[in-house]
């Protein structure tokens, strides 16, 4: 095994917090609004009646047209929250396996 | 460098913004090629498993506890029922007891997600480098027999 190889299993990456932040953002952000889109042009008597119910937690989201925009800056917001979090957590945890020499 | 062979470079320093900091070459100056390998180092280097599943681990079972809790508050009546989290987390209740067992929930199922990711991305960066590896040999040596 070569020194590069042997440096290559020691060495750990570091989390990028706003790189992860932003993943998770548009993940959640998305994900809550093409979920909220599609029961929108689905359509029927009661649109969304289950997913309409995270208005509770998050005011002013509602199933529909702008409801969407509205889940989908409330779900980045926490999803970033939640990949910083990660972030700041991972790095501290595996700070003492690669920090500098 | 420990001697002139190329393969035999020191890669010990891990952190890719390492410069010559004495500014005249050296005991501690970086050759521009050192400062290339630490960075291609870093770029494939594997995810700490432990660490991004307590990472995770601690986010996820903050959020079960920070929910139940809202839940609480914002909805006494029960309207959008959580404690339907029973069916998959045994034991969980939308109640301050509940948030403690939400809490020791949501760290388990947290930590093997995040585990189980670092680990798999660990898995498919290794057969994606032994690819590449594979591949360049076979490069470098797929024209021998028109040496012979």
């Amino acid at each position: 095994m070569t020194t590069a190889d042997d440096e290559l299993r020691r060495t750990l990456a570091r989390i990028n917090g706003r790189a992860w932040g932003v993943a998770m953002g548009l993940v959640l952000g998305l994900g809550l609004a093409i979920a909220t889109l599609f029961l929108v042009i689905k359509g029927g008597a009661v649109v969304g009646p289950h997913l309409g119910l995270l208005g509770i937690f998050l005011p002013g989201y509602s199933v529909t047209w702008h409801g969407a925009l509205f889940g989908f800056v409330y779900a980045f917001v926490i999803g970033y929250a939640i990949g910083r979090l990660i972030g700041i957590i991972y790095n501290a945890a595996s700070k003492p396996r690669h920090s500098p020499r | 460098m420990r001697n002139g062979h190329p393969d035999n470079r020191d890669l010990s320093l891990p952190d890719a913004n390492l410069a010559d900091t004495d500014g005249g070459g050296g005991p501690f100056s970086v050759t521009g090629e050192q400062r290339a390998n630490n960075t291609i180092v870093l770029a494939f280097a594997p995810l700490h498993k432990a660490a991004l599943g307590l990472a995770s681990g601690v986010v996820f079972a903050s959020i079960f506890a920070l929910v139940t809790l809202a839940d609480l508050v914002v909805d006494p009546r029960q309207i959008a029922d959580l404690g339907l989290l029973a069916q998959y987390f045994y034991g969980y209740s939308v109640s301050i007891a509940g948030v403690f067992i939400g809490l020791a929930w949501g760290f388990a199922v947290g930590f093997v997600a995040g585990w189980f990711l670092a680990f798999t991305r660990n898995v498919v960066l290794a057969i994606w480098i032994l690819y590449f590896r594979a591949r360049a040999d076979w490069l470098a040596t797929k024209d021998l027999l028109d040496y012979v």
